[in-house]
């Protein structure tokens, strides 16, 4: 058992003992900068690890066949289109639907429309999102940098695609857990 | 032909002796037993140095490698073990375990990032020598702007 593991275990014991556990911070309304950052890194493993065990599968698959190098290529450039289908989809999708990402879900924040009333966002504002998320990391993710200095904490695509990021309420967390443990 | 005569009339006398001289050590065995002289006795039996050595000599001895090597062949053994651990109890305490762990490293990333967050923000302003909103640090959000 590692000792992160011991202490977590005697955290738990002296939780059931009827000691009192450490409190945790409210989380400010809307998240900043590092934990933007660390969920979408979570979200880039996710992608990038079905991508990766996908296109293995296939590439094993298809080096018994011995294909001609134009025909490679070929692949590879599929392959690469795939790929970006993929990232698309998964942004898109979750963003449009339960306005969290897997990273998001992890860090306990989620994408809204910027608009009042706040709504969840249209699969083509989700779009656009992710298009201005693309064009705001290709300078060195300076499109972030904006997080740092707005009053809501909005990065580059936010205000492109009119959204902002919040953390979740409260309510809805002891909710999910509460649920969770059936 | 007289003595086996004699052993016949003396046989049932004498068992009844033996009987009634079971009975009574028996008797004083439970008496014993139960009075304090008893615990006294085990207590010092127990706390001895000769039981220290007797035990420390039968744990050098071959007969705790024996009974050990015998354990670990048995075949019952290995099945109580399989059983014990596929038993729902342990597998649903090994999973809750782990679950529970996740969810705390989980919440301690959250909130090391929100310092960082904070940090970075601040390291920001003062860089650029900009005044630090309220808006963004107010601790929770209205009830309107959660998720749907």
């Amino acid at each position: 058992m590692s000792s992160a593991q011991t202490l977590h275990a005697q955290e738990v014991a002296a939780r059931r003992a009827g000691a009192p556990s450490r409190p945790r911070r409210a989380a400010p309304l809307y998240p900043g900068l590092a934990t933007r950052a660390v969920a979408l890194a979570l979200d880039a493993v996710v992608i990038n690890a079905v991508a990766f065990a996908v296109g293995g599968v296939i590439a094993l698959c298809t080096s018994l066949l011995h294909l001609p190098e134009g025909v490679e290529r070929v692949a590879a450039i599929v392959g690469a289109g795939l790929w970006l289908a993929w990232s698309i989809g998964y942004f898109a999708v979750f963003w449009s639907t339960t306005g969290q990402t897997p990273g998001d879900r992890v860090m306990r924040i989620c994408v809204r429309d910027a608009h009042e009333p706040p709504q969840p966002l249209r699969l083509g504002r989700a779009l656009v999102r992710f298009g201005a998320l693309v064009l705001g990391a290709i300078p060195l993710f300076a499109g972030y940098l904006p997080v740092l200095l707005d009053a809501r904490r909005r990065a580059f695509h936010d205000r492109v695609a009119t959204t902002v990021v919040v953390h979740e309420e409260p309510e809805r967390r002891a909710v999910t857990r509460a649920a969770a443990a059936g | 032909m007289v003595r086996s005569l004699v052993i016949a009339v003396a046989r049932p006398p004498l068992s009844l002796v033996q009987r009634r001289a079971s009975q009574t050590a028996l008797d004083l065995l439970d008496a014993l037993l139960a009075s304090q002289l008893a615990d006294v006795a085990a207590r010092r039996i127990v706390t001895s140095e000769v039981a220290e050595r007797a035990v420390a000599e039968a744990f050098r001895g071959p007969l705790v490698d024996a009974v050990t090597r015998r354990l670990l062949e048995s075949e019952e053994l290995w099945l109580l073990v399989q059983e014990v651990a596929q038993s729902p109890a342990v597998t649903d305490a090994i999973t809750h375990q782990g679950a529970s762990f996740a969810e705390e490293v989980a919440d301690e990333v959250r909130e090391q990032t929100q310092d960082a967050d904070a940090w970075l923000e601040r390291a920001a302003r003062r860089m650029l020598r900009r005044p630090s909103p309220a808006g963004p640090l107010s601790p929770l959000p209205p009830p309107g702007l959660g998720p749907a």
